[in-house]
């Protein structure tokens, strides 16, 4: 630490640091349009001059360029920095729509006035969906612009000589204007150096510069994966959120966690007091309180909000009544409700009845649900995708003696060898995926990875194994063991590149390394292999601290929460497979959903059906109209996940808090009060609070609220064993085409689940992945529908050929139409993971 | 005070003088090919092939050259050589002839081919006095010596860079190492002179950078030789884009192995193996001699591993520009070759500490690295003979604009500018009379407008430009006659820094945007008395760019406020003398009866003539004042400046 003076002021700085992040620590307003904080300083917009005294070749410097030294005496209040910055900001303003930036009378200014400098409606403020909340606005405001003559008015401008360029408007989540763009690149370097995506760059030069997607296409076009990175450091309304481009000027905002995947990304839902924006969030922004996700969401968290219209929304509870679903009041509704499950329960016993909740919900709500359970009397509760993390957890627990793990995913970016076991970890979990990409830009980390698709990992990976889907475990293993011949299918290049690197431990001794795995959410069998063999790679690379090293990452978002929270069958309970066939053989007579979804979750679609169809009792808890509205018998309108509060427990297990955007709401509708007032209804004692600091290992309260986002669930003891398993998962091979599934990264849970038209808002995920040989022995071509056979069981989809899937494989997202693809699936472990499917034109 | 020659004592090893004797043999191998060059067996004639002479059609010359001699069964050889310098009489050609006499000729057309063959079958001066420039070597006889031309009368006696210039085949690599290339290098290695030693030797010669900054050579390579890491690149600018300049061209197309030598020499000096050579594409016959020049080397172990039989490795790339002028900044040029866009870089760090692909790079002119290998030939001493205190040697300078004869010398530091424009045969109206000096434009749009009367105070030197508030720039200097108005000068450089701005600042793209708009403003007659402010708050903001591209673009607008105020305050005011500026004239049409009009009545890419033939009317409104209808009547079409009663200018 070295002392400064800042305006008279004697501060402690460390050296080398930029002295314009200093400069607003301090609490002074300082125009800075083109720094990020914590980047490469790129100095284009030359507005953060200051004064420093002796600099060279005059004392007026930038402030982002200018390093921290002993002694500096810095001066940013002076005439001199403020005519300097207000000539600079005079050079940005006259390329751009700017007279109200100028005009000391826009304060006063109403919606609708007239300009009494009759200026033209498309040059100012007010007409602008960024008014208010612009950067250039307020920076404008910090050096009275309005003060500075401006020389430039009224002269022929270069810049529209040109004919402006074309506004992008054509995706539904970002809109592009470079009619405002001031050229200050931020997006660029966003894009580049904190997504490691380099959809965005400069084009042009002179006057027109401008900023490009691609080559200068559109934005769906470019490689743009929609996070919006570039919209939160963009200081102009050039990229903007579509669906709130003109209400996302929020009046408060909430803490929150998105569930959409088990990384649990901090946001802040933005809420609004417009008339019309009441109850909803408005916007929604990354928040720095989870230190994996830090300043970085992806498309699913920013626009998830926004997944489904209000249409899709079960704002009004329904009873069954013959074929129809009557509207009922939730009070009314929960009444029928508690009245179907005591006949179900008088009539053939508590243990009839079963219960499914969903790691989509808060720690809390399952907590309810489990005593919900108890009281009961039934050990028959689980969620579609409980018997997958319960082997995966098994398998863990052999190995390592625990589940728990203490690997912290805060270490994956420092990591410098990395295995990835995932179908695609870019759409499944993008939070991690940026990190792992980040090991590889900015740590030179070395990544292996294990994969059956193409994904944009690949890139960033030093070996890829592209292996059989199902097979995963036994390429894992393999290399575990460091096989010196690759397994079947694995290119002999990339399994030798992955040897080196797996095998050179004393090469990484000093660095961190970490394995990632992801299993797939069908077969559980599959995922217990993969466990054990993710175990045993780590085991052969890390030794005893496997524990520390190891990361599973779960389908959904508080998958951990959930289970720790009791979600799974008690002593001689049903599990969720024996639910299923418990209603179709009639020992199930009545279900109580939460949140989750069999038919979009589970394989097999038509047993899965029938035995909805089976039972007597339905009672589905859900904010969406979800498919399973057609067999419930009484559905209970829950409030949207932004109106609930709770905790989540992420892959990692950080308990991080979600807040309600309205607390009001939360009272009447949330999952919370609804399984409360049912567990009162059948006569139970629910008046309690439900907490995770109830849970074991989970933090307290207060300390959980002083240390937000750094408080994880795990046991103290820091030694755990790290025994090899033997993995008795076959190598296995279908004869036809072999079908594999992943979550996708543009299908909402919401949309999904209500099998919503908008599911897909960008019409990606609507086709099956063939490979071009397997097509052309099929005699089907890009693009054509094609009907996918296995047995009795088809689904008729369109088709895309790449080589990103290996021959003999093809791969469909497993939220594609509500799920379409789960009737491919068996429910039962070994084949039932990996269907053999024919292709078949769909006209022939 | 070091040089190659006083390096003699280094202990000799074997493998250095093996070294010696692979050098020794090539320089057999070469001297024997070169006799024969410079004392044919029959005489033979050179066509220069330089991109200038072939714009002249040089390459049609050869052909029909070609084409006669197989005709007649002529015993004539044809060959290749640059050019010599003055340009205005290409194509030119060269007879050798067996006793060694070689004369320059021309402007040679086809016509006088056949005369040539003559010439050179029956010797000189025979068929050919009339295209005779000189005696490039040869007994001295009834022809002046080339030496004696006038344009070359400001060279000193003895040219330095471009001493084989107009000699030697620059295609040939035996002809490079005839006359001396790669000896530097063949001792260097073969007695093992420390780095540090070349490096000093060129610090005590005083070499500065070529490319305008003059920054003295040795200490750049220092800064290099001890920066981290083991990985530096050796970078050499060839990206030349000012208007007016053609140096570097022409070095690397008539010495391309001085280059290459000067790079190997500086990858040796400052532990570099890879150097690159960024090479505008519109020098498409550069890039290709560079290329084959560059395979020559390695196929003889001059470059590439193992040099000259020695554990040294050093391989040189062409990197092709791709037309920004921006990249001719080193950053930006650094940042091109990576390709990344060609933005010049945040300043610090430095290229010697993160230059190419993040690694210590050192970035020089090819004028500089040329300039290197006569240098360790010779001694430092004998290098600082020419030139000035402040600036020792000589450097290449191309002249052009509106004077008698364009081309480009080789002169040593100090020479007075006055004498050159003497030498240039003064100032030339288009008509061919002789004119007057109006402004006098230096180092590019980034460079300088001087006015007349500086001339007889400014010799080649930094220190004399400065006083002028003005560089000499990187070797291109512009006579500009009288008849040219200064701000048509400024709107042509301000739109050309204005486009060539690669985008990073604000003040840049920005200012140079307002600068522009205000000086065609000007220029349409609607100037302003406050655009002299204005265009002083241009250039202060200008000078809180990045790079100095940003910094040094108000430059010429500066030098006309300074130099020209007269003539800016008359233009503000609605009158220009010259009649050239678009809103200060009209078109009126004076003789009805020429034929030639109602031919520019339909070339008028306005449609802006009105009436008959006999009664034509031009409609001013419309006039954009291309000056087509000029050209094709410009009897019957003559401006006229517009009459204006005094007014008064508004401030803003």
């Amino acid at each position: 630490m070295v002392e400064i003076s800042i305006n008279g002021k004697t501060v402690d700085a460390e050296p080398g640091r930029r002295l314009v992040e200093v400069i607003k620590e301090q609490g002074i307003t300082i125009t800075n349009l083109c720094y990020i904080d914590g980047l490469e300083p790129y100095a284009g917009c030359r507005t953060c001059i200051v004064d420093i005294e002796g600099g060279r070749p005059s004392s007026l410097q930038l402030s982002c360029t200018a390093q921290i030294t002993e002694g500096q005496v810095v001066r940013t209040d002076t005439t001199e920095v403020k005519q300097a910055r207000q000539s600079v900001m005079s050079v940005i303003l006259a390329n751009h729509p700017d007279r109200c930036l100028t005009c000391h009378r826009r304060v006063h200014c109403m919606p609708g006035d007239i300009c009494l400098r009759d200026d033209v409606v498309t040059h100012r403020c007010l007409t602008c969906s960024k008014n208010y909340r612009c950067e250039l606005q307020t920076s404008c405001e910090n050096v009275d612009q309005g003060d500075f003559s401006e020389p430039w008015v009224g002269e022929k401008r270069s810049y529209y000589e040109t004919p402006p360029p074309e506004p992008d408007r054509a995706n539904p989540f970002l809109e592009f204007d470079p009619q405002m763009c001031i050229i200050c690149a931020r997006c660029v370097r966003a894009c580049d150096e904190l997504r490691h995506t380099g959809a965005l760059s400069l084009a042009g030069k002179g006057h027109t510069t401008m900023i490009a997607f691609g080559a200068g296409g559109q934005i769906h076009e470019s490689d743009c994966d929609f996070c919006g990175a570039c919209i939160d450091v963009c200081p102009t309304a050039t990229l903007m959120e579509k669906p709130n481009k003109w209400n996302g000027r929020a009046d408060d905002w909430t803490s929150a966690v998105c569930n959409s995947c088990s990384v649990g990304c901090t946001i802040t839902y933005g809420t609004s007091d417009q008339v019309g924006s009441e109850n909803i969030p408005v916007i929604v922004r990354p928040e720095r309180i989870n230190p994996v996700s830090q300043d970085q969401i992806c498309v699913r968290g920013r626009f998830g909000y926004d997944a489904i219209g209000p249409e899709d929304r079960l704002t009004t509870s329904l009873e069954r009544q013959n074929d129809r679903l009557v509207p009922r009041s939730l009070f009314d509704a929960t009444n029928l409700a508690v009245e179907q499950l005591r006949t179900v329960i008088d009539s053939h016993g508590a243990q009839t009845i079963g219960l499914l909740g969903s790691p989509l919900a808060t720690t809390e709500e399952a907590m309810a649900l489990s005593a919900l359970a108890d009281s009961i009397g039934t050990p028959n509760i689980d969620f579609s995708h409980g018997v997958i993390h319960r082997s995966v957890l098994s398998s863990l627990d052999q190995a390592l003696g625990t589940n728990k793990l203490s690997a912290d995913l805060t270490d994956i970016e420092k990591s410098a060898r990395l295995v990835v076991i995932a179908t695609d970890l870019e759409e499944s979990h993008p939070g991690v995926s940026l990190r792992i990409k980040g090991a590889a830009r900015k740590n030179q980390a070395k990544v292996v990875l294990i994969s059956p698709r193409w994904s944009e990992l690949d890139r960033f990976a030093c070996s890829v194994l592209r292996c059989y889907p199902g097979t995963e475990a036994n390429v894992a293993d393999s290399l575990g063991k460091l096989e010196t011949n690759p397994p079947l299918g694995i290119s002999t290049e990339q399994w030798n590149a992955a040897l080196t690197i797996v095998g050179s431990n004393e090469e990484f001794s000093d660095e961190i390394t970490s394995v990632v795995f992801a299993p797939n959410a069908i077969d559980a069998e599959m995922a217990s292999g993969l466990a054990s063999a993710a175990c045993n790679l780590a085991i052969g690379m890390v030794g005893n601290t496997t524990a520390e090293h190891l990361f599973y990452l779960p389908v959904d978002g508080n998958t951990h929460g959930v289970h720790d929270a009791g979600i799974f069958p008690k002593t001689d309970g049903k599990a969720f497979r024996e639910i299923i066939l418990g209603a179709i053989s009639g020992s199930i007579k009545g279900l109580i959903i939460h949140d989750d979804n069999p038919i979009l979750n589970s394989p097999d679609t038509d047993m899965i059906i029938s035995a909805l169809s089976n039972l007597e009792s339905l009672v589905v808890i859900d904010s969406v109209k979800s498919t399973l509205s057609d067999y419930a018998t009484v559905m209970l309108s829950e409030a949207a996940f932004y109106h609930r509060s709770g905790s989540i427990t992420t892959a990692d297990r950080r308990v991080l808090l979600h807040n309600s955007i309205d607390s009001g709401v939360e009272k009447e509708k949330s999952g919370i009060e609804i399984i409360k007032r049912i567990g009162a209804g059948l006569g139970f004692d629910f008046d309690r609070v439900f907490s995770y600091s109830a849970l074991a290992e989970y933090p307290s309260e207060e300390a959980l609220v002083q240390q937000q986002g750094r408080l994880r669930a795990i046991p103290d003891q820091a030694v755990f064993k790290a025994e090899v398993q033997e993995i008795d998962v076959p190598m296995r091979r279908v004869d036809d085409l072999a079908v594999f599934t992943s979550r996708s990264l543009y299908t909402s849970w919401d949309g999904a689940s209500s099998a919503s038209e908008e599911a897909d808002k960008l019409d990606r995920e609507g086709t099956a992945w063939v490979n071009p040989g397997d097509a052309q022995e099929a005699g089907v071509t890009q693009g054509v529908a094609v009907t996918l056979q296995n047995g009795s069981h088809s689904i008729t989809m369109k088709i895309k050929l790449d080589d990103g899937v290996a021959a003999g494989t093809v791969y469909v997202p497993s939220y594609y139409r509500g799920g379409a693809i789960m009737s491919l699936f068996a429910l039962e472990g070994l084949t039932g993971g990996l269907p053999s499917v024919k292709l078949v034109a769909a006209d022939a | 005070m070091v040089s190659v020659d006083s390096a003699a004592s280094g202990t000799q090893t074997n493998e250095g003088s093996s070294v010696t004797s692979r050098y020794n043999e090539l320089v057999r191998v070469a001297d024997e090919e070169f006799k024969y060059w410079l004392n044919p067996l029959q005489p033979r004639i050179d066509v220069a092939n330089d991109t200038s002479s072939l714009a002249n059609g040089s390459d049609r010359i050869e052909q029909i050259l070609k084409q006669a001699v197989a005709e007649s069964g002529a015993t004539i050889g044809i060959g290749h050589v640059h050019g010599y310098g003055i340009q205005s009489v290409h194509p030119t050609v060269s007879i050798t002839w067996p006793n060694g006499t070689r004369i320059l000729y021309g402007p040679v057309t086809p016509e006088r081919c056949s005369d040539l063959i003559q010439e050179a079958q029956d010797g000189p001066n025979s068929h050919l006095q009339d295209l005779v420039i000189g005696q490039i070597s040869g007994e001295s006889g009834e022809i002046a010596s080339i030496r004696d031309h006038p344009f070359f009368s400001c060279e000193p006696d003895e040219r330095r860079l471009l001493a084989n210039l107009g000699i030697t085949d620059p295609d040939s690599l035996n002809h490079a190492i005839a006359t001396g290339s790669y000896k530097a290098t063949a001792r260097i290695i073969g007695r093992r002179m420390p780095e540090g030693r070349v490096r000093d030797s060129l610090i005590a010669a005083g070499l500065t950078g070529r490319g305008g900054a003059s920054f003295p050579t040795g200490v750049k390579w220092n800064f290099l030789a001890g920066a981290q890491g083991n990985d530096h690149y050796v970078v050499c600018n060839a990206d030349e884009g000012d208007p007016g300049a053609w140096v570097n061209r022409v070095v690397m197309e008539g010495e391309p192995h001085s280059l290459i030598e000067g790079m190997l020499i500086a990858g040796l000096a400052t532990g570099s193996r890879t150097g690159f050579i960024y090479l505008r594409d519109e020098y498409p016959l550069a890039i290709d001699r560079m290329e084959r020049a560059i395979q020559n080397a390695i196929n003889n172990q001059l470059l590439g591993k193992n040099i000259l039989g020695s554990d040294l490795e050093f391989n040189l790339r062409v990197i092709r520009g791709a037309g920004a002028y921006v990249c001719g900044e080193e950053t930006g040029l650094l940042s091109s070759i990576q390709d990344s866009r060609g933005m010049p870089r945040v300043k610090p760090p430095f290229p010697a500490q993160v230059g190419v692909f993040n690694l210590p790079s050192n970035v020089n002119n090819v004028e500089t690295y040329a300039t290197v290998p006569m240098i360790l030939r010779h001694t430092s001493d004998w290098y600082k003979e020419l030139g000035t205190e402040s600036m020792s040697g000589t450097r290449v300078f191309s002249f052009s604009g509106d004077i008698a004869q364009v081309g480009f010398m080789e002169l040593p530091f100090g020479t007075p500018l006055a004498k050159i424009l003497d030498s240039c045969g003064g100032i030339h109206t288009p008509n061919g009379e002789h004119g007057k000096l109006y402004a006098i434009q230096s180092g590019g749009p980034l460079g300088s407008l001087l006015p007349s009367h500086s001339i007889d105070q400014l010799i080649l030197e930094n220190a004399s430009f400065a006083p002028w508030d003005a560089i000499m720039g990187a070797g291109g200097i512009v006579f500009i006659g009288e008849g040219t108005h200064i701000l048509v000068l400024n709107e042509l450089f301000s739109e050309f820094v204005e486009e060539e701005s690669c985008g990073r600042c604000t003040t840049c793209h920005g200012g140079n945007q307002r600068q522009t708009e205000i000086v065609r403003r000007i220029i349409s007659g609607r100037g302003r008395r406050d655009d002299a402010p204005n265009l002083k708050l241009v250039d202060d903001l200008l000078q809180h760019s990045n790079c100095v591209h940003g910094q040094f673009s108000p430059k010429t607008m500066r030098n006309t406020l300074q130099h020209f105020r007269t003539d800016y305050e008359d233009a503000i005011a609605g009158y220009d003398p010259t009649l050239t500026l678009s809103g200060m004239y009209e078109l009126e049409i004076v003789d009805q009866t020429d034929p030639l009009l109602n031919e520019a009545a339909t070339i008028c890419p306005k449609g802006q003539f009105e009436g008959e033939a006999g009664a034509w009317s031009i409609n001013m409104s419309g006039c954009v004042r291309c000056g087509a209808c000029i050209d094709i009547a410009p009897n019957a079409i003559q401006k006229k400046a517009l009459a204006r009663s005094p007014r008064v200018i508004p401030i803003a």
